[in-house]
């Protein structure tokens, strides 16, 4: 796995954290982010992919209704990471990256030491307020509803979209609705019945 | 396939959609030599897959504005801003691949709308040089040729027509039958509508095997009658006709008498290239024909390519859409009906209102199309998610979305209407904004002249009207008053008045004698339907025209 420059500057960090805090062994403190799941991404490095998985598990969150997988069970991370490494979604990969430092930003302000550690309803009070253009600092001139949109859109393609692009794992999604986009089997005889064929 | 070179050949034709497909196939018929210039790929039916993403959502059909944008200006005042809209199919085929396939004809009255409406201001309407009569052998000969199925006879308003469909009416879902039900209930007269889909095999092709992926799909059997599926291979198949695909028209040349003399075009190697031709025919949709023709400029044609009257581009028109929806709650419904069937086609039409009854003044109605809303699991959770502003999310949407495919069947009517051509809706070129070629871009200005929008409303509340006497509820609607971007019309109009037109009544240019425009550009009205077969029967009628000027030894 090919670290890239910001991953292993944020690795740095943590560890001088760490050692800050007076932890004296060798080994690398397990962070949330170690999660292998945020590990050896494209695009995101695993603080954002931590961030963008909570974002878009409140965009999809899992038994709603009761027994229906959410976007973290299709691995809609992954298919979104895999878009935004494209070179014709750069302006938006741009936008997510903003936005993932903004929702971190917020959350650290209310105490949490990640977006993703706070409770579910904290989370989609900041998501709100990214949706509305709320959350970005007017110097910022990003245009966070736009991106907040985009995200919505991506991560439906990752949980109802072909499996192959990295979403909507093993078929969960199209086996929970009960249904695909395979083409109908043959038609019987009795299936034009209704069609008054002439 | 033949291969002609670039030595001058008789015909060259610049698109293979709706507008270049017939002629070519007509023009090859007659022995002329026809090359095909096509922008795009050339799909082949196994290429036609179900993947939503690549197929609908991505660049499959449509590029990116990144590469090739359009301008797009939605409302008069607003910016131009970058945009995918004003593209249809950039493939062989063009639109009529990605197609619903909605074709029903003009009504007589369409040629002559301007002098019915010449009390209405702020429309630049005229009327069509030709009849309905003079354009329904055409009709004929494009149901005939692509292949259309449907059932004649079953409705008062339904333009004249000679005979039966060439194809049988295509199965339909048995909830149609409410549909029927319900229009008969308001007195209205439901008919099957008539598709560009064939219902049994024929040239090679399969019959429709209703895998309910027709719009925004390309056909993995053919039997959509795409003209990549249907005229085009006939075309080739005669010896006399060259396709050439991925090969983008940029100029047209002239000599210093300002005929026409070549095409010159970028291939996909990036060859720059020069196609010599007796004749050449524009076929490249209402919105790129319109900026060829204006990006070819000259010392005999400085504002471009037969552009004396200062009209091509002007006159602009869409036609109108309003989406409505309601549901019906599966478990409310008989057994019969509750289950999904496997046909999901619901084939039913209203042309009652194609001028609306009792509105005074602008009268001009259209056509609702009555469907069940499309299977694409991504396209219907991204139409729930844009239900409500701001965007729909979380738990919400995640009902809705299981509720779509588990708890209701969802009805649904498309409106289409008249566009009014105006002086805001036009398009230009734009040379600030380069495409990855380095070629100007079309800069599309619209604006809804708002008795079109007035009864776009109309309609969109009799299609309510019906699909709640159908026993659909939560209705709602999408657009109403919208622009269908992909049916476009009007940027070369044609008649007899070279001060008026750009063309003739043969869609030959006024001022260059061997240049013609067989695509949508023609039209100068949109008509209250879909305009695909019309467009195809006009280069029927065209390529009939140019067929007879080659056997007298005038094709020059």
């Amino acid at each position: 796995m090919k670290a890239s420059r910001r991953e292993l500057l944020l690795g740095t960090a943590a560890l001088g954290a760490a050692a800050i805090a007076g932890n004296a062994c060798n080994e690398k403190p397990k962070l949330p982010e170690d999660d292998p799941r945020y590990q050896g991404l494209l695009f995101l490095v695993p603080i954002e992919a931590r961030t963008v998985d909570a974002w878009i598990e409140q965009l999809l969150p899992a038994d709603h209704p009761p027994g229906t997988p959410g976007a973290r069970a299709a691995n809609v991370l992954l298919y979104i990471d895999k878009q935004l490494a494209q070179k014709h979604f750069t302006t938006i990969a741009r936008g997510v990256r903003r936005a993932a430092v903004i929702l971190q930003r917020a959350a650290v302000a209310q105490g949490a030491a990640h977006f993703a550690d706070l409770d579910a309803p904290a989370q989609r009070v900041l998501l709100e307020r990214l949706q509305q253009n709320q959350l970005a600092a007017f110097a910022e001139k990003t245009n966070t509803a736009k991106t907040f949109d985009t995200v919505l859109l991506l991560a439906l393609e990752g949980y109802l979209g072909d499996p192959s692009y990295g979403g909507n794992k093993d078929q969960i999604v199209w086996r929970a609705l009960g249904d695909s986009p395979a083409c109908p089997k043959p038609l019987d005889a009795n299936a034009h019945r209704h069609g008054h064929h002439e | 396939m033949k291969r002609f070179g670039t030595d001058e050949v008789d015909v060259c034709i610049i698109g293979s959609g709706a507008g270049g497909g017939p002629l070519a196939l007509t023009l090859a018929r007659a022995g002329c030599s026809v090359v095909i210039l096509e922008k795009g790929p050339w799909y082949k039916a196994e290429d036609f897959t179900h993947d939503e993403i690549a197929i609908s959502r991505r660049d499959f059909f449509v590029p990116y504005p990144s590469a090739e944008p359009h301008l797009l200006s939605r409302k008069q005042g607003d910016p131009l801003e970058p945009s995918s809209l004003g593209w249809t199919a950039n493939c062989v085929g063009g639109g009529t691949v990605h197609m619903s396939g909605y074709v029903f004809r003009l009504h007589p009255e369409d040629f002559a709308l301007a002098n019915r409406y010449r009390g209405i201001p702020g429309h630049t309407l005229a009327d069509w040089p030709i009849t309905y009569q003079e354009l329904a052998p055409y009709y004929d000969m494009v149901e005939r040729e692509v292949g259309v199925s449907g059932k004649a006879g079953e409705y008062p308003f339904e333009p004249p027509r000679a005979g039966p469909y060439p194809f049988p009416p295509l199965a339909f879902n048995p909830l149609a039958a409410r549909v029927d039900d319900a229009c008969k209930k308001l007195g209205l007269h439901p008919f099957q509508t008539p598709r560009a889909i064939v219902s049994s095999a024929a040239d090679g092709r399969s019959a429709c095997v209703y895998c309910n992926y027709c719009g925004s799909f390309g056909c993995e059997v053919n039997a959509k009658s795409s003209t990549a599926a249907s005229v085009i291979p006939k075309a080739i198949a005669t010896d006399h006709c060259e396709l050439r695909d991925g090969c983008m028209a940029y100029e047209i040349a002239t000599d210093k008498e300002g005929r026409a003399t070549a095409v010159r075009y970028i291939t996909k190697t990036g060859e720059r290239v020069e196609q010599k031709a007796r004749v050449i025919c524009v076929a490249a949709t209402a919105i790129e024909s319109a900026r060829l023709l204006l990006a070819s400029k000259s010392a005999a044609h400085p504002d471009g390519l037969g552009n004396k009257s200062g009209l091509v581009g002007k006159n602009l028109s869409f036609s109108t859409l309003a989406k409505v929806y309601g549901a019906l709650e599966r478990a409310a419904l008989p057994d019969a009906e509750r289950a999904d069937h496997p046909i999901h086609f619901l084939q039913r039409s209203l042309q009652d209102d194609y001028f609306v009854k009792g509105r005074k003044g602008y009268d001009k109605g259209g056509t609702i199309v009555f469907q069940l809303a499309h299977r694409s699991a991504v396209y219907t959770a991204e139409r729930l998610a844009r239900r409500r502003t701001p965007l729909l999310w979380g738990e919400a949407l995640k009902r809705e979305i299981f509720r779509a495919y588990k708890d209701v069947i969802e009805l649904e009517a498309e409106v289409f209407g008249e566009f009014l051509p105006n002086p805001h809706t036009f398009v230009a070129l734009d040379a600030s904004t380069k495409d990855k070629w380095g070629l100007a871009v079309a800069a599309i200005h619209v604006d809804n002249h708002p008795e079109d929008v007035a009864v776009s409303r109309v309609l969109a509340d009799k299609a309510r009207a019906v699909l709640e006497a159908a026993g659909a509820r939560q209705l709602g609607s999408e657009a109403v008053g919208g622009t269908t971007f992909v049916l476009q019309h009007g940027t070369a109009r044609f008649g007899d008045d070279k001060k008026t037109s750009v063309l003739d009544r043969h869609c030959k240019s006024h001022e260059v004698p061997n240049l013609y425009v067989t695509d949508g550009s023609f039209m100068p009205s949109s008509g209250g339907v879909p305009s695909t077969l019309t467009i195809m029967a006009n280069s029927f009628r065209v390529g009939a025209h140019l067929a007879a000027l080659r056997r007298n030894g005038a094709l020059r």
